[in-house]
């Protein structure tokens, strides 16, 4: 199967047997580019893999580290070629990663993505309500993953309208117009998970408001509600409770890999997409866990072509939960986000003020 | 007027002290001499302490120094060391006021740095981290108090100040303005934060270094292993290796498999086999991030052309060297990474002749081969070759110094 026919097939239709063929075949062939495109990709394959003319599996074929990015500026195109750098979001003094787009991923990237929404939201553009501030996007220090994940998916909705003001507070003027222009209709809501808790959800509002017919998706991670002991189930059945939202998708995705979009399903777990794939690697020895036992999730992607991030070792816990029998019907792999692997903090002889 | 920096004070008591209010300044005499009755009591006392405390005495770090810290051992060590002090034309005196900047993880380190200056009569100001909050260290603390606090041992009181303060070169620089010597632990850095702030002119610093360790193995021995041996090498490996993560300056980075290719290869796979079947059962470890840590040090390495292979788990990665590669001074990342060459004979080893190479821990050498591997360290490295299960066994000759020697004065009589 071409790489076309898999972004441009219903989405979360192609089930295992089609798909892993699908896949070997696509993987394989960007597996050969890099080979001989990236000397740095090369290298890791032959020293720490080893070298191997068939693969028979998507399974088999060599990952990098996802922190790879950061110490390294792997690219499998001429410097000519570089359409666009994409920086991961890191606090300060972090390093970030840096990934080297030329125009043909970039456009795919886009693609990919339009082809994962639409799935849920549909092919016109709805009304969109942004649970964050303004400033978020004007404010330099703190444009962030935020930002940039506001600005990608804002070409999904019209009449984009932010609900909270500077200071975080919901704006209820601003609500209340909004839902009462787009009374009766379908609308988008986007926002950081966290930021829909405390900032919409947790919000002491004036007026009920109903937005039963609202989509919501949200992304960012759970770290911060874990803190307050809110998990997937709670958050949506709060926000059913209190403002009668159903239509809830927790969206997951990393910078590093374009085209790894993960979308909730039916079952509340992560579902991956006709163009990518996660496999659950044992720590101990990088085996493949059995579906129900965790590990360390990898992630497959048909569309890095650029840069060789097409199959990467992350360092978030996972584990599969099932394939091709989600209730909504949709077909693929599906899995759970545990937490991350923890840095390892080995502490040597040279580590006498490390504290201060 | 500039407000007084304090500290905070753990022993001989604890609490929060202006800095020139702790007991090591209070000006009188140096009463006691190298390797003073009274001292080897107290130290003999404090090992009696630890041996009755069952909760702490079964870690092996904290048994090992009890074992160092008796009357025995103490009276052992002053008669190896009689050529220090024994002499009609020369007598040995404290070199004074002795400052420990104390390393944050071998968190037993610090009381034989203390125990070897107290031995020679020194008065001494530990700087602990702030961290160091484990429970055991905590006791041993309370233990010291106590003695302390006793009417026998209360001339310790302006003996032993340990504090702990943030960072602060006016404090730091207080103390080494004020010390006749610094003992450094903590590695290059750390040097090179003490090196910034100036001592009087006569202070001395003794200086512990980032350095590198190796294991060199006989692949024949090793494959000759019958089970309950290879358990105890087992043992002695892991403690050597893991006890502190293969962090610490003497845990070994690179193995040498000595033998042929093919014996070198059969051992270095029984080797892998053996090892990861003990620590999986011995190794406590957030796997998850010591795999993550290990690949991206693998990948690192492999970009870099330091390695040409490698195999094993994440309980212990084994990384072919490659040929090119100068590993003397190659640190890897810690928690089971090893690097490893299948090396003919020891001669073939020159290069580890460098500064950087601290410790060389041997398995299954012949005499000849050993006789080999001391002739290694005539030159610019090698400061410690040990057999296997003893790198991280603390010895008053460390790193090229003989302590003792070091935390004293020679004083020359003519007649």
């Amino acid at each position: 199967m071409q790489l076309s026919e898999l972004l441009d097939r219903e989405q979360f239709s192609v089930a295992r047997h089609e798909k892993q063929a699908a896949l070997t075949g696509l993987v394989s062939g960007l597996h050969q580019w890099h080979m001989d495109h990236s000397t740095e990709y090369g290298k890791v394959t032959e020293k720490v893999f080893g070298r191997r003319d068939v693969y028979n599996s998507v399974e088999e074929f060599p990952f990098l580290p996802v922190s790879v990015f950061k110490n390294h500026a792997l690219k499998s195109i001429p410097d000519s070629e570089v359409y666009r750098v994409l920086t991961s979001s890191g606090t300060t003094g972090q390093q970030v990663s840096r990934i080297f787009l030329d125009r043909d991923t970039a456009k795919l990237q886009t693609h990919a993505l339009s082809r994962i929404i639409s799935h849920v939201l549909g092919n016109t553009r709805l009304p969109m309500l942004i649970v964050d501030s303004r400033s978020v996007l004007t404010n330099k220090a703190s444009f962030s993953a935020r930002g940039a994940g506001i600005l990608g998916l804002s070409v999904f909705g019209k009449d984009h309208t932010y609900c909270l003001d500077d200071r975080f507070e919901a704006d209820e003027e601003v609500l209340s117009a909004f839902l009462g222009k787009y009374s009766g209709q379908p609308i988008f809501i986007f926002g950081f998970t966290f930021m829909v808790w405390q900032y919409l959800y947790k919000a002491a509002l004036r007026n009920r408001y109903d937005l039963s017919k609202a989509i919501l998706i949200h992304s960012g991670g759970w770290k911060k509600l874990k803190d307050m002991a809110v998990d997937n189930e709670t958050f949506r059945h709060e926000l059913g409770e209190r403002f009668g939202i159903r239509e809830i998708y927790n969206f997951y995705g990393m910078v590093e890999q374009v085209g790894s979009v993960f979308l909730e399903n039916s079952e509340g777990y992560l579902h991956c997409p006709n163009f990518a794939e996660i496999i659950i690697r044992d720590p101990v020895d990088f085996s493949v866990q059995k579906p129900g036992r965790e590990g360390l999730i990898q992630v497959v992607s048909v569309l890095p072509k650029s840069y060789p991030g097409h199959s990467l070792l992350t360092e978030d816990i996972g584990v599969q939960m099932g394939e091709d029998d989600a209730g909504n019907g949709w077909k693929g792999k599906y899995f759970r986000i545990l937490g991350r692997a923890k840095k390892a903090e080995l502490r040597g002889c040279s580590d006498t003020f490390k504290t201060s | 007027m500039k407000e007084q920096p304090t500290v905070k004070m753990l022993s001989p008591r604890e609490g929060d002290i202006p800095l020139t209010g702790l007991p090591v300044w209070d000006g009188q005499a140096y009463v006691l001499r190298p390797f003073d009755g009274r001292t080897i009591e107290f130290l003999d006392a404090f090992s009696k302490r630890i041996f009755a405390e069952k909760s702490i005495s079964n870690l092996p770090e904290i048994a090992a120094l009890a074992f160092w810290l008796r009357k025995t051992n103490l009276n052992v060590l002053r008669e190896e060391n009689r050529h220090l002090f024994n002499r009609d034309d020369r007598r040995t005196s404290p070199v004074g006021k002795v400052f420990h900047i104390c390393p944050a993880n071998v968190d037993t380190m610090f009381i034989y740095s203390l125990a070897v200056s107290l031995l020679m009569g020194n008065r001494n100001i530990l700087r602990v981290s702030s961290r160091m909050e484990a429970p055991h260290v905590a006791m041993l603390f309370r233990m010291l108090n106590d003695l302390m606090g006793t009417g026998d041992f209360s001339v310790f009181t302006t003996y032993v100040n340990i504090i702990t303060y943030p960072h602060n070169s006016e404090v730091s620089g207080f103390i080494s303005r004020s010390v006749n010597a610094r003992v450094i632990w903590g590695g290059d850095k750390t040097i090179g934060t003490f090196r910034d702030i100036p001592a009087a002119p006569r202070t001395k610093d003794i200086v512990f270094a980032d350095r590198v360790s190796m294991f060199c193995l006989d692949s024949r021995s090793f494959l000759e292993l019958d089970e309950l041996s290879l358990q105890k090498f087992m043992r002695k490996f892991f403690n050597d290796a893991y006890t502190f993560d293969q962090m610490g300056c003497s845990s070994p980075q690179t193995i040498y498999f000595i033998g042929d290719e093919r014996t070198g290869g059969d051992c270095v796979m029984k080797f892998r086999k053996e090892a990861s079947a003990f620590l999986r059962d011995n190794y406590r470890a957030d796997i998850a991030s010591i795999a993550s840590l290990k690949l991206n040090r693998m990948a690192d390495d492999a970009m870099d052309e330091v390695i040409s292979g490698q195999s094993g788990d994440n309980y212990l990665r084994l990384l072919r060297l490659d040929d090119e590669v100068d590993e003397a001074a190659l640190h890897g990342c810690g928690g089971g990474y090893f690097y490893y060459r299948i090396t003919g004979s020891v001669n073939q080893l020159q290069k580890l002749g460098k500064p950087k190479v601290q410790t060389i821990c041997f398995f299954g050498l012949s005499e000849p081969e050993l006789e080999e591997l001391y002739d290694l360290s005539n030159g610019e490295g090698i400061d410690r070759i040990v057999p296997l299960g003893q790198a991280l066994i603390f010895n008053y000759i460390w790193d090229g110094y003989n302590l003792f020697d070091e935390l004293s004065r020679k004083i020359y009589l003519g007649r």
